[in-house]
């Protein structure tokens, strides 16, 4: 997942050395069919393409307990795993669903064409319509800090951006499904 | 005010399909894995 694109996620599969096909989300395809608003997740599909296990956030390959679950359902030692529905993303209406596509498109087509700074723009409404979304944040924090991902990524940097942007977001209104916080007395 | 209604997927209902670019060329989706079991695995580099 990848709103710039194919190049910038080579390097990453080539570094991980994966041997399992790789696709290219650019345009925030996948997080709006599935609806998840962060990742890594995993999702397992069963011969007839029905979903068996989903996992949005904090799903890894190399996570002994997530292996074992992908390890059960290949088996067939149960027919799916139901995880705890913490962390189960909420919903926006259709009509934000498809602002939201239809923003991160636009994004994503400015930037191939190297308009960067209207790019941003783009994904920054998108954003306004869902604050707690972390795969439309970060790609803009990408686009627009991309020091902070390359070479390494700074994780210490995105806690307090994050928290930084929310508090300037909640101070305008800006919240999402769940409403503003109460202020602290 | 934001109206919130039931959307995404759920544990045994049929994946919505769909079809990406492969980074080494040609498109792969679950339609194109019918008839395996398949874990998706959803990443990014940020």
């Amino acid at each position: 997942m990848d709103n710039q694109g194919a190049e910038a996620a080579r390097p990453w599969t080539e570094k991980a050395g994966a041997t399992f096909p790789t696709v290219v989300d650019r345009d925030n395809t996948l997080a709006a069919i599935y609806d998840y608003k962060l990742i890594p997740n995993g999702i397992f599909l069963d011969e007839e393409g029905i979903i068996r296990y989903r996992k949005f956030g904090g799903f890894n390959i190399e996570n002994a307990a997530d292996v074992m679950a992908i390890q059960q359902l290949i088996d067939g030692e149960v027919e799916q795993i139901e995880l705890d529905a913490k962390g189960a993303p909420y919903h926006l209406s259709e009509t934000e669903r498809a602002l939201i596509d239809a923003r991160m498109r636009l994004g994503a087509e400015l930037f191939a064409r190297g308009a960067r700074g209207e790019a941003v723009a783009e994904w920054k409404q998108a954003l306004h319509v869902d604050p707690e979304n972390l795969t439309i944040r970060k790609q803009i924090w990408m686009a627009e800090y991309p020091e902070k991902f390359h070479p390494t990524i700074d994780s210490d940097w995105q806690k307090g951006q994050l928290a930084r942007e929310r508090e300037a977001e909640i101070a305008q209104g800006i919240c999402g499904p769940d409403g503003c916080p109460l202020p602290r007395r | 005010m934001t109206t919130t209604v039931r959307t995404g997927v759920h544990l045994g209902e049929q994946s919505p399909d769909w079809s990406l670019p492969r980074l080494d060329g040609g498109e792969l989706g679950p339609g194109a894995v019918r008839g395996t079991r398949t874990l998706f695995f959803f990443w990014a580099s940020w």
